[in-house]
């Protein structure tokens, strides 16, 4: 019988159900692909099984309790029954119908603290980033590491607590430092590679649009962190992220 | 005289200050060596000084973590585990040894011991062709992975070279070794009659999530199932030594020994930097 399944087993390729473009634009049902719900960042579902006239009787289903969770600022996010929850350099997948653990990811060693905020999800894949900057593709289904990719240097004072977002194959990412005299940046790395493909600097650097309003080397340590997920929209084929106020450093 | 006296006494200042220095900067390997002597000093002294928190042997004990069971480590590099000995762990309740220091090299040199894995031996054989085997003869990539390549439906050997000792290694491919939590081979057949076979990820009395074969998840209930059947046998052929020659065999384990993202975290921590 064992044999007879391993020979079946070397002629099957492997598939798990994708997510893709069609996903990511359709309206919320049992799903919750991203960390702001939907592309709009509405942050609104349209389940009906939760109203005002039954909210008053809810009761937990099932609780999940993250190991050693000291700040948990993580939006689970749920495709195919599969609920990803995070907090730094660590993912929980959990079976959304009854919060049993699938598989757990943990980074170590763990470069310096910072927040998580979750994960992003596109093909067979999720994504996030750790405390020392790396972003993360792991299988979705069972939490193999597929790829890491560093975008920004811990040293230097960057972490990355925002969820990542996922626009046309592209994963964008960005940065954190508190009040450290560092400037922002946003990249966007290849979903499939992890190749970084372009970063924007939201403080302009000389040569770049925008340079010339801040006087002498004001624009060195101007702020501008990228520490939340942005928003897009696929008609205009537009990018709208936040970030902090620029402020000077000293 | 007496500006000769102080010469010396200066440039014995700044040397031992240089030493000082250095000693703070370089990231040091052990300066005895892993010698069975130094081993077993290491081991006579873990069991005097460390077993009133951790175990006897490298066990776990009351108070403190086992140092040497299969378990996730944090402290990789002989210098990483010869500072937590001589300064203790902030925020924990591991102090400062007070341990002379070429004691806490001993005591480290056993730690290292009972932890060594093949990726710390030097392997002979063919990495190159050792991988053409793993991804063509020996079918092994159509249910492993290694860095993102290969199949979902057996463990991920990235790092198996930092998992396993040479003699596992071995015999996870010639020896019936039963499968392990998460991989445990199992048939389900749905109250529609429709039958299912995968590994069981996790299964508790009331529900199971199973891998198919084609590395999709199911989440079902058993309710929603007729029956459950456990294969007690893994799905890992264990006859590869007969499979393979001797050589391509010997490839095999070379390049399976290598497979160590552990080893290059021990690296950037430090390891095989000289000093002291």
């Amino acid at each position: 019988m064992t044999r007879a399944f391993g020979f079946f087993l070397c002629f099957v390729a492997t598939s798990a159900a994708q997510i893709g473009e069609k996903e990511l634009r359709q309206p919320l049902s049992d799903n919750w692909y991203e960390y702001n719900g939907t592309y709009d960042s509405r942050r609104h579902s349209e389940l009906k099984q939760v109203n005002t006239g039954n909210v008053r009787s809810l009761v937990p289903s099932w609780i999940f309790h993250v190991p050693n969770a000291s700040r948990l600022q993580s939006v689970p996010v749920v495709a195919n029954g599969i609920m990803y929850v995070t907090q730094e350099n660590e993912i929980y997948a959990l079976d959304a119908r009854t919060g049993r653990q699938i598989w757990d990811y943990h980074r170590v060693p763990a470069y310096q603290r910072a927040p998580n905020r979750g994960v992003a999800i596109w093909g067979d894949k999720v994504y996030f980033t750790t405390t020392d900057n790396y972003l993360v593709a792991l299988n979705a289904v069972t939490g193999n590491v597929i790829w890491e990719s560093k975008f920004a240097e811990y040293k230097d004072g960057y972490c990355s607590p925002a969820a990542p977002l996922i626009v046309k194959g592209k994963v964008i990412v960005g940065v954190a430092f508190g009040d450290r005299g560092l400037n922002g940046i946003l990249d966007a790395l290849d979903a499939t590679t992890g190749e970084i493909l372009w970063t924007l600097h939201t403080i302009p650097r000389p040569g770049e649009p925008g340079n010339e309003t801040w006087s002498g080397d004001s624009w060195k340590a101007a702020g501008g962190d990228t520490w939340l997920t942005g928003s897009y929209d696929p008609e205009l084929n537009l990018l709208a992220d936040r970030q902090s106020v620029p402020r000077l450093q000293w | 005289m007496g500006t000769y006296r102080l010469t010396i006494r200066l440039l014995c200042w700044a040397t031992m200050f240089c030493f000082a220095v250095l000693a703070q900067v370089a990231k040091p390997r052990n300066p005895l060596g892993n010698g069975i002597e130094v081993v077993s000093q290491g081991h006579d002294l873990y069991n005097k000084s460390c077993t009133a928190c951790h175990g006897r042997d490298g066990t776990q004990g009351d108070r403190a973590p086992a140092l040497g069971a299969a378990r996730r480590y944090f402290r990789l590099s002989d210098a990483a585990i010869f500072y937590a000995i001589k300064n203790g762990i902030p925020g924990s309740a591991m102090p400062a040894s007070g341990l002379p220091d070429d004691d806490i090299w001993r005591v480290v040199a056993y730690i290292r011991n009972i932890r060594s894995t093949a990726s710390d031996n030097d392997v002979p054989g063919n990495v190159q062709n050792g991988m053409e085997i793993y991804q063509g003869k020996g079918k092994c990539a159509s249910c492993h992975m290694i860095r993102g390549q290969g199949g979902l439906i057996g463990p991920d050997l990235s790092s198996i070279g930092a998992q396993l000792t040479l003699a596992q290694l071995r015999d996870a491919l010639t020896k019936a070794i039963p499968p392990q939590e998460g991989y445990i081979p199992v048939e389900v057949t749905s109250r529609a009659g429709q039958v299912i076979k995968g590994v069981a990820k996790n299964e508790d009395p009331f529900s199971i999530d199973l891998l198919d074969l084609s590395g999709k998840l199911h989440l079902f209930t058993k309710e929603e199932l007729r029956s459950v059947v456990h294969q007690p046998e893994s799905l890992m052929p264990h006859n590869l030594d007969k499979t393979l020659s001797p050589t391509e065999f010997q490839d095999l384990i070379a390049m399976l020994s290598r497979q160590a993202r552990t080893k290059i975290r021990r690296e950037q921590q430090g390891e095989n930097e000289v000093g002291r």
